[in-house]
């Protein structure tokens, strides 16, 4: 196929700054369709901050973001997930008071679907995360773990060509951890995913992600695949230096 | 410069100086709370009435007790503080009735809101049933001593209105030195910085609220307190109008901040000094347009900081 | 002691609960209810008394039968005043609606007051006296429990049905985090808007309407004190639900006449009711976790064989 030669998202000299601070310094790269892209760095090395550019959440001080070649970088949050772009949350921003069901039916509100088309898409997620033994309940009154797994749940219900996975490991214990990255890769075989990945437990992303970026204060030190870049000696100086 | 340009002006300022402490008593609450005290306007017409009580006035007929009187009849520079004194012992029991039983269960701040709103009601009417719902007049005599009015080059300007301007001045000036200079004006700033950092570093935030509290109703108090001498009592709900004056300056300046509260009510008070006699009907609306406008423009107002969500 | 006619004010005072109930039920706390009751009221007083051929009601209301004037041309009214606050709350709203907050509360607060102050002034609105003589529709107050219960259960069945539907889903999930929802790809803008436009609508209605209850309007009708006693209705009344604001206008609007034998005191006490009730209830007095319970109940008893 020649289309997957053409990147699905690709960022040229993303910069971001906050007053005097630089958070992100011209960072160029391109994640291309169907792979899984794994995003890695020290503590307030930006990576949160380049899903927040990419996803519209903040504003980009300088550089582009292009999908599938057109560029996106004034878009709203709202277009950008209508374009098939869509995001999870690393503090998890559910809509607590809706039930679970209604938040994936919430994530479907602006899709032109009917109710029985948006209720079997909703039912088919539950089934897929096992938690439709929970759709009653109040999102609020979920566990963790649940909780963690209803943000990607509601994230696919807007059907989205990439999805955006903000640290989706965090809080959970070793053997949860495990069976999340398998998902993940069940997720994108079954769903067509593009997915890219924040992570803390990096040995998790080595298993799972096709290719890995290193941030490390603002700037791209290093891009390749997970073997790559665990031997890439800027790589172990930023870890090492970081105090990790 | 003519006359009346020089009336209108001195006006201006005047009026601008009241707006500012109604807006500055807002401020600093909202800057510790994040809230707004709806009962502002209330104490307002608290500081009128009390100044006018501890002068010797009379209860009207329509009163609790008609024609009674306190038995004691202070001169105005002195009934004047002891009034707004007073009115910032009324906020006091405001925020321990109306704010901290919310804050303690961290409830949402919308509610409160309502119940200073509810506050504020039953401050007025209890005034209503006290003193009537007529107006009242300072007596001619309440600054006897004074002449009523003074010349400066070629204009003749109101005494009342100097002193409105003079009291107010010096309020706003006080206010700014303790902020910026003394151990609690620091405090206080602090907790309006970052409550959660003030207190680790020792400081009594609840107790910082409280002055905040009690401050905007010294302040309050004294705008009543002037303007009611200088104008007249319209009615116990005659604060209940600077009240709302004084949120549309509080806007204008940027929530929680002190230099916007005080520009932005010289700004009104001018703006409003100079609306042509024959449109005076709409002077009321003046100042909401303008924040009106402000508001579109600049959503955080004139000098406001711009809040940024974390994401 | 509830008479016909205060149960008439009881019922717009629901329906002001839910103009302001419509915003806040999608996170945006505005107080604009009152400018758009008010600018309802005076279009229609202006037009049963001025130009009644405008909605059919003939031009013969200035001889014997003043008193008759045709309930098909107050639903017209009623329409008009619906369709005029609209299409002013669309115009506005966008501008307004980039307000977060308590900047939204106090920008509506604004617009309440230019409202007030322009029906004040204007030539044609009758000033500090207002427009008075207003045409009835029926001869006692008890037929207007007809249109005002009409417009009530319409706009209760509307807030039902939105409920489940992707908009009432949208504004709920724009209360719980705006910028989620957002992420989620709803136009948060359109829907707060969809929100605020309904609320004016109703408001607007429920203007004509009163105008014609109360016989005169003035600038009185809308001020800043009508926007904090709407509101009031909603917090105390609950929130969460549109039940909740239905059940604290009737409540609230009744209770300062329920309180005329205590005389002076009244406000005071209404005062009070305002000041203590988000202390002791904080939820409002109808919570969803209460209609859940009386449904289980109903089922429980009413479904046994």
């Amino acid at each position: 196929m020649s289309s997957s030669s053409l990147p699905l998202l690709s960022l040229d000299r993303l910069s971001c700054r906050f007053g005097g601070l630089q958070a992100l310094d011209r960072v160029s790269f391109a994640v291309h369709p169907g792979e899984i892209f794994g995003l890695i760095g020290p503590n307030g090395a930006g990576k949160t901050t380049l899903f927040n550019l990419i996803s519209g959440v903040t504003p980009i001080s300088s550089g582009d973001v292009c999908w599938q070649g057109q560029t996106i970088s004034a878009l709203p949050p709202d277009r950008l997930n209508r374009l098939g772009l869509a995001r999870t949350f690393q503090n998890l921003r559910l809509f607590d008071r809706l039930t679970v069901l209604e938040n994936l039916l919430v994530a479907q509100a602006s899709q032109r679907r009917s109710q029985p088309e948006a209720l079997a898409t909703a039912w088919g997620l539950l089934e897929e995360l096992a938690l439709s033994g929970l759709a009653e309940r109040d999102a609020g009154t979920l566990a963790y773990g649940d909780r963690r797994r209803l943000e990607i749940a509601r994230a696919l219900a807007t059907r989205p060509t990439l999805l955006l996975l903000d640290e989706p490991a965090a809080g959970l214990n070793p053997s949860e951890k495990e069976r999340l990255g398998q998902l993940i890769a069940e997720l994108r075989q079954r769903h067509q995913l593009t997915v890219m990945i924040i992570e803390h437990h990096v040995p998790l992303l080595m298993g799972l992600c096709d290719r890995l970026a290193v941030l490390d204060f603002g700037a791209l030190i290093a891009l390749g695949t997970p073997e790559q870049v665990r031997t890439d000696p800027r790589v172990i100086a930023a870890y090492l230096g970081g105090g990790q | 410069m003519s006359d009346a340009l020089l009336q209108s002006l001195l006006n201006g300022i005047a009026s601008g100086g009241v707006y500012a402490l109604v807006a500055l008593g807002y401020t600093l609450i909202f800057s510790v709370l994040g809230v707004i005290n709806f009962a502002q306007g209330a104490l307002f017409s608290l500081g009128g009435y009390l100044t006018y009580l501890l002068m010797g006035g009379r209860i009207g007929v329509n009163g609790a007790l008609p024609g009674g009187m306190l038995p004691v009849a202070m001169p105005f520079w002195l009934a004047l503080p002891l009034a707004a004194v007073l009115s910032g012992l009324v906020a006091l029991v405001v925020e321990r009735i109306a704010f901290a039983p919310l804050r303690r269960r961290q409830a949402e701040p919308l509610l409160s809101l309502i119940t200073s709103l509810g506050a504020g009601v039953v401050l007025v009417n209890l005034l209503q049933i006290l003193m009537g719902a007529e107006g009242y007049a300072f007596p001619a005599s309440a600054l006897a001593s004074l002449p009523v009015s003074l010349a400066i080059g070629a204009a003749r300007i109101r005494t009342l209105q100097l002193l409105l301007l003079l009291v107010c001045a010096l309020a706003v000036l006080a206010l700014t030195l303790w902020l910026d200079h003394s151990r609690s004006g620091r405090a206080l700033r602090a907790v309006a910085e970052d409550a959660t950092t003030a207190r680790l570093l020792g400081i009594n935030s609840d107790r910082m609220v409280r002055l905040a509290f009690w401050i905007s109703g010294v302040l309050a108090g004294l705008g009543g307190g002037l303007i009611g001498v200088s104008v007249s009592l319209a009615g116990p709900y005659f604060g209940m109008a600077f009240g709302l004056k004084g949120l549309a300056v509080l806007v204008l300046g940027g929530l929680g901040s002190v230099p916007g509260a005080i520009a932005g009510g010289l700004l009104m008070g001018l703006v409003e000094a100079f609306v042509p006699s024959a449109l005076s009907g709409w002077r009321d609306a003046v100042a909401f347009a303008i924040l009106f406008v402000v508001l579109l423009l600049r959503p955080d107002g004139l000098l406001g900081r711009r809040a940024v969500e974390k994401v | 002691m509830i008479d016909h006619a205060l149960l008439v004010q009881m019922l717009l005072g629901a329906l002001l609960g839910l103009s302001v109930y419509l915003p806040l039920a999608a996170g945006q706390l505005s107080l604009a209810t009152p400018a758009f009751y008010a600018i309802g009221g005076t279009l229609a007083a202006l037009v049963s008394t001025r130009f009644p051929q405008l909605v059919g009601a003939g031009t013969g209301l200035n001889g014997a039968d003043a008193a008759a004037f045709p309930l098909h041309a107050l639903l017209l009214e009623m329409l008009l005043a619906g369709l005029l606050c609209g299409g002013l709350a669309l115009a506005l709203g966008r501008p307004v609606l980039r307000l977060r907050g308590i900047y939204l509360a106090i920008a509506t607060i604004a617009l309440v007051e230019i409202v007030r102050v322009a029906i004040l002034n204007l030539p044609f609105t009758g000033g500090a006296v207002g427009i008075f003589g207003i045409p009835q529709v029926f001869a006692t107050a008890s037929g207007y429990l007809l249109p005002a219960l009409g417009l009530l259960l319409l706009a209760g069945w509307g807030l039902q049905h939105l409920e489940t539907r992707p908009l009432g889903l949208a504004m709920a999930a724009i209360r719980d985090d705006e910028l989620a929802a957002r992420c989620l790809g709803i136009h948060t803008l359109r829907v707060k808007l969809t929100a605020f436009v309904l609320s004016a609508v109703l408001a607007g209605s429920t203007g004509a309407l009163a105008a014609h209850v109360f016989n005169t309007w003035n600038a009185r009708q809308g001020s800043f004190d009508a926007s904090v006693t709407t509101l009031a209705f909603v917090i105390l009344g609950g929130s969460r639900t549109w039940l909740g604001p239905v059940f604290g206008g009737l409540l609230l609007t009744a209770l300062p006449e329920l309180l005329r034998p205590v005389g002076d005191a009244r406000l005071v006490l209404f005062g009070l009711v305002i000041l203590l009730g988000p202390l002791l209830v904080p939820q409002g007095l109808i919570t969803p976790a209460l209609l859940e319970r009386i449904g289980r109940w109903r089922w429980s008893t009413g479904g046994k064989p």
